[in-house]
């Protein structure tokens, strides 16, 4: 067990490194000064120059990739933004928690939902709740998630004045603020992944309950409750976790349209506009936590399955 | 069914009402005439990454932001001229090359200290060195003497008689000397320290900006308490916001966002000078030799092909005029600029005279704004009927911001902002031997009679020269050569509840307010 934690992690270590040099190399190749979007229209070439040269901009791209990111790894120091001179270390530290205040909740609560809109659409199957379930779940797989946010702020905020349009305050700054405001961005982060997960639920659980041992603790005569929550549910869980997994990411890569249409300066809003203009610094800082996020995500994961199915550990061995 | 649903919406509801702080948070900014209160002003975008006067780069995010903290040595007015703002008046000497600035007194920045000849020269002179603006408009400036406390006169070595339009804008925002050399230029970046009446207290970065009113303002007691400015990335958000009360302000919609405010009720001001021109640029230099619009027929044939009027109404309807030169309002405007009616039959003939009779394939780019692409859109449109098919590219953000100075091939259909004057903005646009980053830098012809024209719309004695000088400028852009084809005038647009009174927004030129004077109605 421990040689595949090890493996785990060395391929994960060196996904992040690529990832990193990746995206490195795609901003530059980018059309678009960031030192002429400072400086200016009218900036002379001697002054973007300056420029360019005051934050290592005219160096090889190899060197400026491995400064940039031996100062992470050494350092602690992801640079300052080409446009304003801020520490992008401090920004990440400001804004990354913003981003888990909304993520999160988001994903708990998406989970949890989720799981039990998909036990009771199996439990139900073919009922007329799970007809209604099933269609809510396909609706909001294929509803756009701006969408869902746009009608929220029309009908919550504007018409019934239940919430506000927009607007972030930290929970720990003032909860109860904090729960008006992140309510309906919380929601709107949960609902895709209620759906994925109520559909893979229902599907993993008619799997398991149709198998011989199912049948045959009913042929024991136990309760249905017992059969489905302490024999049915473990087993249907296990490929769950994967995609739990995969949500666990969106904690903050989901955040870019959500950030942006609720105004919540988090790490998504921040990469969003790094991106548009072109401060360097911004995005790779941005991408990198993301990366090690999404790998370290997956990474738990994988390692979940190792100690949860017995046929991964048989496999490493 | 019906039980589930009921007890769910009297949940959500309770969980509303339990936590709603959107429409209370609007309520507890009100006012009365007696003064108090916060202006929120809602704002599509940061775009603002320096807040230090002679470091800004003049795009209109820089005036909407600097309203509360800055004010120019002129101010442009509603008749489309400027008049002194900080200055008290001024002399111009043609024979002896001089501009004489006498300064208005008592006026202080916010860190108290007085605004006199030595500081004004301080931050000319720093403009001088840095500023973003100086080689397209301040490069007749020789020096700047200091003459007593509040006079100062500038030295140039060729007459400009842009001067005082350049310093209506950012050119002419003072800085606090005092407050500059006490905490070093990368703190002023993000803590301006100018004369206007408000002092910006937080800046929470792509988020919101807050600006608190001073006691000791010069120009009297400010009446609200603070101003606000709100990131709204989203114009149908904005819009609710608007409608709920919780904007009193939104800047700049684009003319889809401005007609469905208006149409719900929310009163939309326009400018009553214009503040930008559109039009379509051509690969008219064709550095390569092979791209059709190198061939002044191709460029007039596209001209023709195109009912600019039917355009204009279709994209703004009434927030803009059709235009057919370079500029903005009636003072430079010139009869003799003939422009290009919608005649797709010559379109079509000129075509065949440079060689294209079955037309041909071009790229028509852009960049990502709505009033653009549908410009673009309906371009495109026309174009295919008289056999040019136009491939569109829109461009968004840096990548746009990148193009403007040279497209490659093709079409360009851009937006320009013209700050008042328009030799000031053409003399920055289509001179020769500019540098930086200039429209068409590497795409645009710039042909000798051009260059002395314009040449002479600078340094013009009268104003009747200047304005002979820029008709006939726009007459060899136009008509002769079609390196750009205008098509539009538009105004600064913004969105303005009823209750916010004597704010100066949208009153006479995009780039000044007065929210000292402003107040809340509620």
């Amino acid at each position: 067990m421990t040689g595949y934690i090890v493996k785990k992690v060395l391929t994960a270590i060196g996904l992040v490194i690529l990832i990193s040099l990746f995206t490195f190399l795609l901003m530059q190749l980018l059309p678009g000064d960031p030192a002429r979007i400072a400086l200016g229209d009218g900036a002379s070439e001697e002054r973007i120059q300056e420029y360019r040269d005051s934050y290592g901009l005219n160096d090889p791209v190899l060197v400026q990739y491995w400064r940039w990111i031996t100062n992470i790894i050494f350092h602690g120091d992801f640079g300052k933004s080409v446009l304003n001179s801020r520490d992008v270390t401090s920004y990440i530290h400001t804004r990354l928690p913003n981003s888990i205040s909304i993520g999160l909740p988001g994903l708990i609560f998406g989970v949890l939902v989720g799981l039990f809109v998909g036990i009771v659409s199996a439990v139900k199957r073919g009922g007329w709740l799970d007809q209604v379930l099933t269609v809510l779940v396909n609706l909001f797989l294929a509803t756009p998630r701006f969408l869902t946010a746009i009608f929220g702020v029309i009908i919550l905020a504007l018409n019934l004045h239940l919430i506000p349009l927009q607007g972030y305050t930290a929970p720990w700054d003032d909860f109860g603020d904090y729960v008006s405001k992140a309510f309906w961005p919380v929601v709107v982060n949960a609902i895709y992944t209620v759906a994925i997960l109520a559909r893979q639920t229902r599907s993993n659980m008619l799997e398991v309950i149709s198998q011989d041992y199912v049948r045959t603790a009913r042929a024991y005569g136990l309760s249905e409750r017992k059969i489905i929550f302490r024999y049915a549910l473990k087993n249907a869980l296990i490929p769950v976790i994967t995609i739990i997994g995969l949500q666990m990411q969106n904690i903050v890569a989901g955040a870019v349209i959500i950030e942006n249409v609720f105004n919540i300066p988090g790490i998504g809003q921040m990469l969003l506009n790094g991106i548009m203009q072109r401060d360097y610094f911004i995005v790779q800082a941005c991408v990198l936590v993301i990366s090690v996020m999404t790998v370290f995500c997956n990474l738990m994961v994988d390692i979940a399955y190792g100690f949860i199915d017995p046929r991964v550990r048989r496999s490493m061995r | 069914m019906k039980k589930w649903f009921t007890v769910c919406l009297v949940i959500l509801c309770l969980v509303g009402q339990v936590f709603a702080g959107g429409s209370s948070e609007a309520a507890d900014t009100g006012s009365g005439e007696e003064g108090g209160g916060t202006l929120r002003i809602g704002i599509n975008t940061e775009n603002v990454h320096t807040m230090l006067s002679f470091t800004m780069t003049g795009t209109s995010d820089d005036y909407y932001y600097s309203w509360p903290v800055y004010e120019s040595l002129f101010k442009p007015n509603a008749e489309g001229g400027v008049d002194p703002w900080l200055l008290e008046s001024y002399e111009m000497d043609k024979d002896n090359l001089t501009y004489t600035f006498h300064i208005r007194p008592g006026i202080t920045f916010s860190d108290g200290t007085p605004l006199d000849a030595e500081a004004m020269k301080w931050n000319l002179d720093h403009y001088l060195e840095v500023g973003a603006k100086v080689a397209a408009l301040l490069s007749s400036i020789e020096s700047v003497e200091v003459v007593d406390d509040l006079t100062v006169v500038l030295h140039l070595s060729t007459w400009s008689s842009i001067l005082p339009y350049a310093f209506s804008r950012e050119c002419g925002y003072m800085y606090s000397p005092t407050f500059y050399q006490e905490h070093g230029e990368e703190y002023c970046t993000q803590h301006p320290c100018g004369t206007g009446p408000f002092v910006m207290t937080e800046w929470n970065y792509d988020v919101s900006k807050r600006f608190e009113a001073r006691d000791d303002y010069w120009g009297g007691p400010v009446k609200l308490d603070a101003v606000e400015y709100i990131i709204y990335t989203d114009a149908l958000v904005a819009q609710a916001a608007m409608q709920s009360g919780e904007l009193d302000v939104y800047l700049a919609p684009d003319p889809e966002t401005a007609r469905s405010m208006e149409a719900s009720g929310i009163t939309i001001k326009a400018c009553p000078v214009a503040s930008s021109t559109y039009m379509l640029c051509f690969n008219s230099l064709n550095t390569t030799g092979d791209d059709p619009t190198g061939d002044v027929r191709v460029r007039k044939a596209i001209s023709h092909a195109v009912d600019w009027k039917a355009l204009v109404q279709a994209v703004w309807g009434d927030y803009a005029s059709y235009r057919n030169q370079f500029g903005v309002g009636q003072h430079f405007y010139s009869d003799s600029v003939i422009g290009y009616d919608y005649d797709p039959e010559l379109s079509k003939q000129l075509l065949a005279e440079a060689g294209y009779p079955n037309g041909f394939t071009i790229e028509l780019k852009t960049e990502d704004s709505s009033a653009l692409i549908n410009s673009a859109t309906i371009i495109q449109q026309y174009l295919s009927e008289v056999g040019i098919n136009a491939e569109l590219s829109v461009l968004a953000g840096a990548d746009g911001n990148a193009a403007e100075a040279g497209w490659g091939k093709g079409l360009w259909v851009h937006g320009s902002s013209v700050y008042v004057s328009a030799p000031m903005q053409m003399a920055s646009m289509f001179r020769q031997n500019l540098s930086g980053h200039v429209l068409g830098l590497t795409t645009l012809l710039r042909p000798d009679d051009v260059e002395a024209a314009l040449a002479l719309s600078v340094s013009a004695a009268t104003e009747e020269e200047a304005v002979a000088a820029v008709g006939e400028a726009n007459r060899l852009l136009t008509d002769e050569y079609d390196i750009i084809t205008n098509f539009a005038e538009t105004r600064g647009l913004f969105a303005v509840a009823d209750y916010v009174k004597d704010s100066g927004i949208g009153e006479s030129f995009y780039s000044v307010a007065d929210l000292a004077n402003a107040w809340l109605d509620k």
